[in-house]
């Protein structure tokens, strides 16, 4: 085990470099020159002079060849340091660091939202398959995968914030504030547990052990929560790499439209205003948080089910 | 990308009327069919039927509701709906389609080149498809979005330079396995060229998975680039997208619910419709896989 986890690290280590290279190239490979956008937004008047942005150039560590300037750039992002914002001259670690439990608090109430309805609308669809607690199941994963998140947001602002005026639809503050954008962002991920827990807990329904329990007259209940609901969500785990990718995509828009004060919003506003550092650390950001989950989920599969290993030595 | 669409393997000798028998009796595969169908007529069709300008606005008729004149209301700008909505699908579903299209041929160069070559080209190739991989899809679409600047060619180059790396993967395995079978090996030894080979032996084999793929994901980027327009750095006004309507009537969620209402739903319908004919046909290429 401790090997294998050694071995996925070392795999991911040219992925480490590739995500480095992509996330320098955002600014070193920007049609428009960072050096001017940063030194015009920093002149009174909004227009630099050739000598300013010259200046800029050299403080953005934007001279000397392609290779230097990554070198240089990769130096100092492994030491944290991804640079200053445009806009505010603070650090774009610190920015994002400060943005971040807004952002956690977001995506731990999403997760709840999407196991609460993806895992008990899966059991039902297996329970009844093919009849029609299954249907309305599956009904409910496809429209919630059709559903944009942004489009979700603003019909549950509509309804709960607008017309009953049940929930606040803006800014983060007590449970209240979480409840909409949490439900509008893990809304979107629960069909893909539907579908797969579906799939996994009728194989495993059909498995020798769930039978042989049937046989040995064991309650139909006792029987799928201890022999094949165990081992149906074992495949299950996997979806949930997939989950963050879903998560860290669908918050920059919920966050935008409920004025939420995390990273998403901090990215979009980036863009706006053209702030590159900025934008660059959320892109890194993300990349590290969706590889370290690929990687947690990974590790955890060939834990909660030793026969990956051999299947994958096999290969 | 999912687990699931990796997994397909497609057996091409049953033939295409098997496939097309199994999908006959798949009710919601053809409720997904009609659905494009209509999406696709009224993209195609739609603007030259449409009942007035999509651009004309006129302060008397701002925000109006469902009325004869206005099928589905009007805008904050007194602009028809119904006529922005047909407008604006050929950019929400027509210019998704197309660029799916373009993604599906880059990814299958990629891929049967990598794949057939093997050795180096394919492992540089690949290291690449990781690269692309590691970033959420759209995380990486919106920041080089960012970088380029607004509009919707930007948004477009954006989503293709994205996207195509999931497909080029799936692609490389299959033509991987074909490889493994061996008549590839028995073409080339009777002399046939490798461009011949590539189209008479890989490429028909491969050609149920780029369409399962394709379909499946085409509601990914319609999604993706509705998203990005309701952020506002995709399709700039006056010009209708979808996305856009949306952005454009939020700030009268309040008043005029049916102005975000309609594009959402529009979006919403396409979406489920292509995500319905994409497993329709994956259940048809594929029947023990869609078994599980």
């Amino acid at each position: 085990m401790l090997g294998f986890a050694a071995r996925r690290l070392a795999q991911s280590i040219p992925v480490l470099v590739g995500i480095s290279v992509v996330t320098w190239a955002l600014m070193a490979a920007s049609p428009d020159d960072p050096a001017r956008i940063y030194a015009n937004q920093q002149a009174v008047g909004g227009r630099a002079e050739p000598a300013e942005i010259e200046q800029a150039r050299e403080l953005l560590g934007l001279t000397g060849s392609p290779v230097e300037q990554y070198v240089r750039w990769a130096r100092r992002a492994l030491s944290g340091d991804l640079g200053e914002s445009f806009r505010t001259g603070q650090p774009v670690t610190t920015e994002i660091v400060d943005r971040l439990p807004a952002t956690l608090e977001l995506a731990g109430g999403a997760v709840l939202v999407t196991l609460l309805l993806g895992l008990p609308l899966g059991v039902i669809a297996a329970v009844w398959a093919n009849r029609w607690p299954d249907h309305v199941a599956r009904l409910v994963a496809l429209i919630g995968g059709a559903v944009p998140a942004f489009w979700l947001s603003l019909l549950l602002i509509w309804l709960f914030a607008v017309e009953w005026r049940w929930l606040p639809s803006n800014g983060r503050g007590g449970l209240d504030h979480l409840v909409l954008p949490a439900l509008a962002l893990g809304a979107a991920a629960a069909g893909g547990y539907v579908r797969l827990l579906r799939a996994s807990l009728l194989e495993t329904l059909g498995e020798d052990y769930v039978v042989a329990a049937r046989a040995r007259g064991l309650r139909g209940s006792a029987v799928l929560v201890r022999h094949a609901l165990r081992n149906a969500l074992i495949p299950v785990v996997s979806q949930l790499g997939v989950t963050v990718g879903v998560l860290l995509s669908g918050s920059v828009v919920v966050e935008v439209i409920f004025s939420w004060p995390g990273i998403g919003r901090y990215a979009v506003d980036s863009i706006a205003r053209r702030d590159l550092p900025a934008l660059q650390g959320f892109v890194l950001f993300s990349a590290l948080v969706y590889l370290g989950a690929s990687l947690a989920v990974d590790l955890a599969y060939r834990w909660l089910d030793p026969r990956v290993g051999r299947r994958g030595a096999e290969r | 990308m999912t687990v699931a669409a990796e997994a397909i393997w497609l057996a091409p000798e049953p033939g295409l009327r098997a496939s097309w028998r199994r999908f006959r009796r798949n009710h919601a595969a053809l409720a997904g069919l009609v659905l494009v169908s209509v999406v696709l007529a009224a993209a195609l069709f739609g603007p030259s039927v449409a009942p007035s300008d999509p651009l004309a606005g006129s302060l008397d008729a701002r925000h109006q509701g469902i009325s004869g004149d206005h099928w589905l209301g009007t805008d904050a700008l007194g602009r028809d709906q119904l006529a922005r909505i047909l407008h604006g699908a050929r950019v929400s579903v027509l210019t998704a389609v197309l660029l799916m299209s373009i993604i599906l041929v880059i990814a299958t160069v990629v891929g049967v080149a990598a794949g057939y070559a093997g050795g180096l080209l394919d492992a540089t190739l690949m290291r690449v498809v990781d690269v692309v991989l590691a970033f959420p899809s759209f995380i990486l679409a919106l920041a080089i979005t960012g970088v380029l600047g607004v509009g919707l060619d930007k948004v477009l180059i954006a989503l293709g330079a994205v996207w195509w790396a999931g497909f080029a993967r799936v692609i490389r395995g299959q033509v991987v396995a074909v490889r493994e079978r061996g008549f590839i090996d028995a073409a080339e030894a009777s002399g046939g060229t490798q461009l011949s080979i590539v189209r008479r032996h890989v490429l028909p084999h491969v050609a149920g998975v780029i369409l399962v793929l394709g379909t499946l994901d085409v509601g990914s980027i319609i999604l993706a680039l509705a998203g990005l327009s309701f952020l506002g750095f995709g399709q700039q006004p006056p010009d209708p997208e979808w996305g856009r309507m949306l952005f454009d009537a939020k700030p009268y969620l309040q008043t005029q619910p049916l102005e975000m209402i309609v594009p959402g739903s529009a979006i919403a319908i396409t979406v489920l419709g292509f995500n319905l004919l994409g497993d329709g046909l994956r259940d048809a290429f594929d029947p023990a896989g869609s078994a599980r």
